[in-house]
């Protein structure tokens, strides 16, 4: 089948790259040729820059209409979404109004009770700001899209880390600590197994 | 400081991504020395807390004079202002930078956030190191003096219990 090879940019995913060439996720996801890659990396919402995505060629589809008449085609269009949980020291901020600035897009809603808000956004999105909260009371949060590394990446864990709260901006191995301390694991600095799983449970993903 | 790095998730997921804000109390209080009771709460001043530059809450401190400051990034600037006027600013950070209470440096740390003059020594300028020196006894004199101890000018385990309580740390 012929096709072409795309190396994934910080900020893509799969859903971006599939947006870009115009198909579904799934069909460049659960391709033969990227069976190495959804081993590698089991979720298709988080790559790694450098990693070989194969997109395979459009499919043609051929369609006979008359001549000199309006016809109209419709395309799915591609889309992501985020879903994020938004705590305050680990306690869910339920049923708080908040307000999501994507690339220029609004729209408002109202945090669940466990503090869960979900939003359909463009899939190759890159920025947001999320504000949580009315009054003098809101919480302000700058994000970055779809540059989230995997979570056996040292950048992947410092991500994780720093979205819940622990300092690992400039020395991770004291983020890892804090974060072990908190959860009463090893406390070792390194990131094991156990830390890892622990963190993708804390963290969502 | 970064924005949070968070995946775009594709239809049909299950995943999410946590946002987690640490809050810090941070009691606002009068100058040492003054005689107001028990009621040192500074009431109705106004604050910003700011992180990269933007203000991300603001308001009014109570009659306690507490205040629950948030930390969505590691570090977030306290201003306080005066008639709309920055008065002055602190620097706040979710470690826990303070040095144990047992040692001078850790001793001065409280002291200079208790409002105590313990002057402007050491290699950062803020007094904070490890020398003996007049003004940090001076300023351990004040504190025994607000708090009822014993006034020796000395560090010991009742002062030491007393700032640790007084700091919050």
């Amino acid at each position: 089948m012929s096709g072409t090879r795309h190396t994934v940019a910080q900020g893509e995913c799969i859903a971006s790259i599939a947006k870009q060439r115009g198909m579904p996720w799934e069909k460049l996801w659960n391709h033969p040729d990227n069976a190495s890659l959804k081993t590698l990396r089991r979720d298709p919402n988080v790559l790694l820059p450098g990693d070989e995505v194969f997109v395979p060629a459009p499919d043609t589809k051929e369609e006979s209409r008359a001549t000199d008449a309006r016809h109209r085609f419709e395309v799915a269009a591609t889309t992501a979404k985020v879903k994020i949980r938004v705590l305050v020291n680990d306690q869910p901020r339920a049923q708080t109004p908040y307000r999501l600035d994507v690339d220029g897009t609004k729209s408002t809603g109202t945090t669940d009770g466990g503090g869960f808000l979900e939003a359909v956004i463009p899939a190759d999105a890159r920025e947001a700001v999320l504000e949580v909260g009315k009054g003098d009371d809101v919480d302000v949060f700058t994000l970055a899209l779809g540059t989230l590394d995997p979570i056996d990446t040292d950048s992947g864990v410092q991500g994780r880390l720093l979205a819940l709260g622990f300092d690992a901006e400039t020395d991770l191995e004291a983020g890892v600590r804090d974060f072990q301390t908190k959860e009463k694991l090893p406390v070792t600095g390194r990131v094991d197994d156990t830390t890892r799983a622990r963190l993708r449970e804390k963290f969502g993903q | 400081m970064s924005p949070r790095t968070i995946a775009r998730l594709v239809r049909g997921s299950t995943a999410f991504n946590t946002l987690n804000v640490r809050t810090v109390p941070i009691h606002f209080q009068r100058s040492p020395g003054v005689a107001t009771g028990n009621d040192r709460g500074i009431e109705g001043l106004e604050f910003q807390v700011l992180s990269a530059g933007a203000v991300i809450q603001r308001g009014r401190t109570p009659a306690d004079g507490k205040i629950d400051v948030r930390l969505p990034t590691p570090q977030v600037t306290v201003r306080l202002l005066v008639a709309g006027v920055t008065a002055s600013e602190y620097t706040l950070s979710v470690a826990n930078t303070l040095d144990p209470v047992n040692g001078l440096s850790g001793q001065k740390q409280r002291l200079r956030m208790l409002g105590y003059q313990i002057g402007h020594d050491g290699a950062d300028g803020n007094g904070v190191d490890a020398v003996q020196n007049f003004r940090f006894e001076r300023s351990v004199l004040d504190f025994q003096a607000d708090h009822g101890l014993f006034t020796d000018g000395t560090a010991n385990a009742n002062t030491q219990a007393q700032l640790t309580t007084q700091a919050g740390a």
